[in-house]
């Protein structure tokens, strides 16, 4: 045939990727993604952290916050308790995790003399982990006390 | 006279941008978001039932931070920001220094959170935490 004879060319075939469904995959990633996102709510104490220059990250995976406000309530979990029991309730949180770190979130107006007696708590309790959460300051930005 | 009926035409809303919109609000959000990561002071206290070591006057730089927000460094009245530097000089002379932060129990929690950020900035890592008392001083 005629046909056969002629030579093959790919003359007129522009190999493409084919991008069309690029936005409906954008579009199914970002519904995906606001119907899962789980918004992170801090139900602790109304506080005011003090901030700081040498702040460390602290991960977040074996921390247990403790949160003190200016008045020196209390509070672990959502529970606002007496500080004295600061002790029997971080106790019984080492024994389910011995790496567990102890972070005080405590308002920068508290008095000293509450988040000592904290910290005697937490040594009575063995906690030896603890850090004093304070955001880092942006560049520029002031240590307010 | 026969009159033309016009061809009614169906309402479509355009949908052909959505795509762009779509990837142009993931790319803002990608680029916006900041994920929130916990920041602190970390600090080792001692154990339980460890014994108290006793330390060397020579070895210990005492930092007081009174009742009104003045700070002492061996009973010398310091700026709070010129903490570090005087910590670090003394750290470099003596690699055994023991920092004692003692804090006035009244004391706000915020400035002896700033001394112990100077202190940290100093990369002190003896430190010491106690309760201010007239009497201890």
């Amino acid at each position: 045939m005629i046909l056969d004879k002629m030579p093959r060319t790919n003359r007129g075939v522009v190999s493409t990727i084919p991008t069309c469904t690029m936005g409906d995959i954008s579009m199914l990633l970002m519904i995906f993604f606001m119907s899962t996102v789980i918004f992170r709510m801090d139900n602790g104490l109304p506080i005011s952290l003090p901030r700081s220059e040498a702040g460390q990250h602290v991960p977040r995976e074996n921390s247990v916050r403790i949160w003190i406000d200016a008045d020196g309530r209390v509070s672990i979990d959502d529970n606002i308790i007496d500080i004295s029991d600061i002790e029997p309730v971080i106790s019984r949180k080492l024994l389910r995790n011995p790496a567990l770190i102890v972070s005080l979130n405590t308002d920068k107006r508290c008095p000293y003399g509450i988040v000592s007696e904290a910290i005697d708590y937490l040594k009575n309790a063995n906690a030896v982990r603890v850090a004093f959460m304070a955001p880092r300051i942006e560049r520029g930005g002031s240590l307010d006390e | 006279m026969r009159l033309m009926r016009r061809k009614r035409e169906s309402p479509e809303i355009p949908l052909v941008s959505t795509a762009d919109v779509a990837f142009l609000l993931l790319i803002f959000f990608i680029a916006t978001t900041v994920f929130s990561i916990d920041e602190g002071l970390p600090l080792i206290l001692p154990a339980r039932g460890s014994s108290i070591v006793r330390v060397s006057v020579k070895n210990v730089a005492r930092v007081v931070v009174h009742e009104d927000g003045t700070v002492t460094v061996d009973n010398k009245a310091v700026p709070v920001e010129s903490i570090a530097g005087i910590v670090r000089r003394r750290i470099a002379e003596n690699d055994k220094l023991v920092v004692s932060l003692e804090t006035h129990p009244r004391c706000r929690y915020g400035r002896m959170v700033r001394v112990l950020d100077q202190l940290k900035l100093a990369s002190a890592t003896r430190i010491s935490l106690r309760l201010y008392t007239p009497e201890t001083g």
